[in-house]
């Protein structure tokens, strides 16, 4: 532009009356150009920037698409599993020999699923666990009461489809927790009490100084046990009790 | 002269952006066309093998995880 209007004054030579006003209007196109160039970068900042910020939005929802998604059919698995697990828990007793005794299974699936989490990017892979409970009743004389061990109602636990992470209970086993021979029940609750005494003696007299630490440390676990005591359930109060006592005494001679 | 440089720049820029984002929803809507199928035809399995489960000689009878649909981002509708 500078060159266009150079080439048109010195060509024409036309003084200074013609001087100004082109000179004016090269310098106003010069700028003009400029700031239409810079404009034009600023556009493409601006641009850049939008899609970055709007990109990360889009992608973090796309990811907890996918999250829900694959929750949902891990969910879905897990929810099917559980039922299947009960009712074959509940016909293969009845099949066993429990003479159509009720026999009522609970069967709890837990699986652990790896699945991305959009919050965590960087993560391998968060687990996240699917879980579900079921139960099925297999009977047709549901007025009879369990003489045996199989015929009681059951509770099964199974972690992640594991055979040797399978967990059984009978219902018996959950009642009577305190009962000997038998394995403890499931503690839902306990209280914990710990306490820590020390205390520290000095005695001074004309030889020395005669220090006594004593430290003394207890903790109890309080539980509520239910289990049946012949008239009916009862629930008693169980405390464990650890403690652990240390004496120390020396001598501070002058 | 500058202005095309620019006005070219910002071209290129948005095809690949355009071309990104566009991967970026194709693999997505394959994904959840995947997960659609999958729970499609584990609900359909599992209903069409009630009867099995629940006779009392039966093993126990669970719908088969190998053989549902996999995922493949790139395969053919």
């Amino acid at each position: 532009m500078w060159g266009i209007w150079k080439r048109h004054y010195f060509k024409n030579n036309t003084g200074i009356a013609s001087f100004l006003p082109g000179f004016v209007m090269t310098v106003c196109l010069s700028l003009r150009v400029g700031m239409k160039c810079r404009r034009s970068n600023l556009d493409s900042g601006q641009a850049v920037l939008e899609l970055a910020v709007f990109g990360a939005f889009l992608i973090m929802l796309l990811g907890i698409l996918i999250n829900y998604g694959l929750r949902y059919d891990s969910q879905q698995e897990a929810m099917q599993q559980g039922f299947r697990k009960a009712l074959f828990s509940a016909f293969s007793s009845l099949a066993a020999g429990s003479e159509g005794v009720p026999i009522s299974t609970a069967h709890v699936v837990v699986n652990d699923k790896y699945i991305p989490d959009p919050s965590n990017a960087s993560a391998f892979g968060s687990i996240i666990p699917a879980s579900s409970s079921a139960s099925a009743i297999a009977s047709y004389r549901l007025d009879e009461e369990a003489d045996t061990d199989a015929e009681e109602d059951h509770l099964i636990i199974t972690f992640n489809n594991n055979p040797a992470k399978t967990f059984s209970y009978l219902s018996d086993d959950i009642k009577n927790a305190e009962q000997p021979g038998k394995p403890g029940g499931l503690q839902s609750d306990y209280t914990e009490i710990a306490t820590e005494n020390t205390a520290m003696v000095k005695n001074e007299n004309s030889s020395s100084i005669d220090t006594t630490d004593n430290a003394t440390f207890s903790n109890t676990i309080q539980r509520q046990i239910t289990y049946d005591s012949g008239g009916g359930i009862a629930t008693q109060t169980v405390n464990s009790t650890v403690s652990q006592s240390v004496n120390q005494q020396w001598q501070t001679s002058w | 002269m500058r202005i095309n440089k620019t006005r070219g720049q910002v071209s290129l820029e948005i095809g690949f952006a355009l071309f990104c984002i566009l991967l970026i929803l194709y693999g997505t809507w394959n994904v959840f066309l995947w997960v659609n199928r999958r729970i499609i035809v584990r609900q359909a399995r599992y209903d069409l093998s009630r009867t099995s489960a629940g006779k009392i000689t039966s093993a126990e009878v669970q719908v088969s995880v190998a053989d549902l649909p996999r995922l493949d981002i790139f395969a053919k509708p």
